[in-house]
């Protein structure tokens, strides 16, 4: 008996089981975190949440079918088209803003009215005219069910759990992050860090609990980077059936959720491209490919067919929302030019807008963050130079990461980067609107950014330094977020 | 080198290493202190109480939003204190992971 309880003393247990006591302890801070800022952030207030809602509710209510545009001119913020309920809501959360707030009251009048509102359909119904109506259409897809659990719950019901469905891609980003820095990297410590990293990044945190398809893709993306490295690490050999399909079932997913996606194809072109080149004649190789694109294909059409949607207009166009300019198309050169002339405000306003601009609250983090930001990006930066260095100096065997995963993760975040630049570039040439995309953007590429970050910073000391290193990391990120949280509590609740 | 000077010259580089990442950290302790310092000066917890409350459902009222917040900063806490001190007795004995290969435990 004492022997078996010895057993669960942790010095005791083997490396997976640490591993998966870590990994338990990171999906329990992230159900936490993301309860306390789907509580702390006001309702509708997260980037485009009316919009986003608008799809999911047109969904639920008319049998799955996707919204078509109709030709109505179509509002950014609220769609004119709206349900009452949301309409109503969007009302009450406008009205109820620091010292606006009943005192010394825990429920408004508002709260009795909505939940009567929501027990007749009529005042369910929605046009769909929004902007997301553009989007791909899985994640609100995916969605119609943790609506329909609800469905004559009070619309502020409906909300909240649609903000916990978003916290479920978020344990699926967290999951993966932790997993893929522990098979790069030989400290369990730095890969906690980097799992908590991705949870509490102060976009990362807004977007993954608010009703926002950014949470799909960011936890999808996660996911099939994931299985990306997991093809990677075993090559030559190829990867199992199993492996192959869920790849392409969840690439296919990703790029149904939201286009930046299209950004992970490259990396799938080139664990295609290395099968062939080890094993050009064993038939593994080509079920392996041929499995993955069948799977692939089979979810793009079947979300056609089953969606209701054209299977090749993937991104369409605002053009209803934004005035499309007579500017010329986009092309190559073109592409090249403009990334040849980024400056470094544009630079800068992608890296402000990547960690702390909470728009539709419309405030970001106070100027003194962004200083110490910098600070870290700087230090971060010295830690690559460091990792170069010890790769060309060293034998791989030597290194504390994998050179093989990590090369693949550099790819990863550059062609992540290109395609959001892209976006750029595509909305300057097609609407003639600039910075149209944010930094936010290149949250979908978090996990392969995350593990860089993590090498630059394990770089930086010797390995028996690695947990301490890892330790002032957890330290500086919980500071990050804290401030975080406190802007939007300030801001919103604070007269 | 021998491998005293060897280990001597990995503890300064690594001490450099920590005390660059602690000013970082020490910066942003500073951005902090001085927010929530604003934010102290400014609320009233009585009213923050009843405005955070309104328009949410039952399970994100003021007194589960309580809840998740204390229970994560004390997971959060322990985790760091757990760190802290695995991190000290790593940095002291030289101890490798044991995923490492034994004997480079000096390596970057």
């Amino acid at each position: 008996m004492l022997a078996r309880l010895t057993t669960f003393s942790p010095a005791h247990w083997s490396e997976r089981q640490r591993d998966r006591a870590v990994l338990g302890l990171l999906l329990v801070l992230c159900v936490l975190r993301g309860l306390l800022w789907i509580g702390v952030y006001p309702i509708l207030k997260i980037t485009d949440e009316p919009a986003h809602f608008d799809n999911i509710q047109f969904r639920a209510e008319n049998g799955l079918r996707s919204p078509r545009p109709t030709g109505a001119s179509i509002d950014k913020v609220l769609p004119s088209g709206a349900s009452p309920e949301l309409r109503r809501t969007w009302a009450a959360t406008n009205e109820y803003w620091r010292d606006r707030f009943l005192r010394g009251k825990r429920q408004a009048p508002e709260e009795r009215e909505l939940a009567d509102l929501a027990r007749s359909a009529k005042n369910r119904q929605t046009t769909g005219q929004s902007s997301s109506m553009f989007y791909p259409p899985m994640y609100y897809a995916l969605a119609v069910p943790v609506y329909r659990l609800f469905y004559e719950a009070s619309v502020l019901t409906r909300l909240f759990a649609l903000r916990v469905y978003s916290l479920g891609w978020d344990l699926l980003l967290v999951a993966c992050t932790f997993l893929i820095t522990r098979w790069t990297l030989r400290s369990r410590a730095l890969a906690f860090a980097a799992g908590l990293f991705v949870m509490l990044q102060p976009m990362a945190a807004q977007q993954m609990v608010g009703v926002n398809n950014d949470a799909g893709v960011i936890g999808l993306s996660a996911a099939v980077f994931a299985l990306q490295l997991w093809i990677l690490r075993g090559l030559p050999a190829p990867p199992r059936l199993a492996i192959s399909i869920g790849l392409g079932i969840l690439t296919a997913l990703a790029v149904e959720t939201k286009p930046q996606a299209y950004g992970l194809l490259p990396g799938c072109l080139v664990l295609a491209a290395w099968l062939l080149w080890s094993a050009p004649r064993a038939r593994s190789t080509y079920v392996a490919i041929g499995s993955a694109l069948g799977s692939f294909i089979l979810v793009r059409v079947g979300s056609a067919l089953l969606l209701d949607r054209p299977l090749l207009s993937q991104a369409g166009t605002h053009s209803a929302v934004f005035t499309p300019s007579d500017l010329s198309g986009p092309t190559l050169s073109g592409f090249v030019d403009f990334l040849l002339a980024i400056d470094d405000t544009f630079l800068d306003y992608l890296f402000t807008t990547g960690w702390g601009s909470f728009c539709w609250l419309d405030i970001g983090l106070p100027g003194h963050w962004f200083f110490d930001l910098r600070f870290a990006a700087s230090v971060l930066l010295l830690g690559a130079v460091a990792a170069f260095v010890s790769y060309l100096l060293r034998p791989a065997t030597r290194l504390f990461w994998n050179p093989r995963l990590v090369g693949f993760s550099l790819f990863t975040a550059l062609t992540g980067c290109m395609i959001v630049l892209f976006a750029e570039y595509y909305s300057r040439t097609l609407m003639n609107l600039s910075h149209a995309v944010q930094g936010r953007a290149l949250l979908f590429v978090s996990p392969a950014l995350t593990l860089l970050g993590a090498v630059a910073l394990g770089s930086l000391v010797p390995r028996r330094f690695h947990t301490l290193c890892a330790a002032l990391a957890v330290a500086g990120t919980v500071l990050v977020a804290a401030g975080a949280l406190m802007t939007v509590i300030g801001y919103q609740y604070v007269g | 080198m021998s491998a005293d000077r060897q280990r001597q010259a990995a503890l300064r580089w690594g001490l450099v290493g920590l005390g660059v990442q602690a000013l970082v950290v020490a910066r942003l302790l500073i951005s902090f202190l001085q927010d929530f310092t604003d934010l102290s000066l400014r609320t009233d917890a009585r009213v923050l109480s009843s405005r955070m409350s309104q328009l949410k459902p039952l399970w994100w009222k003021w007194y589960a939003l309580r809840f998740y917040a204390g229970a994560l900063l004390l997971l959060v806490a322990l985790s760091l204190v757990a760190l802290v001190a695995l991190g000290l007795r790593e940095a002291w004995r030289g101890e490798p992971d044991p995923h490492d290969d034994a004997g480079e435990d000096e390596d970057g």
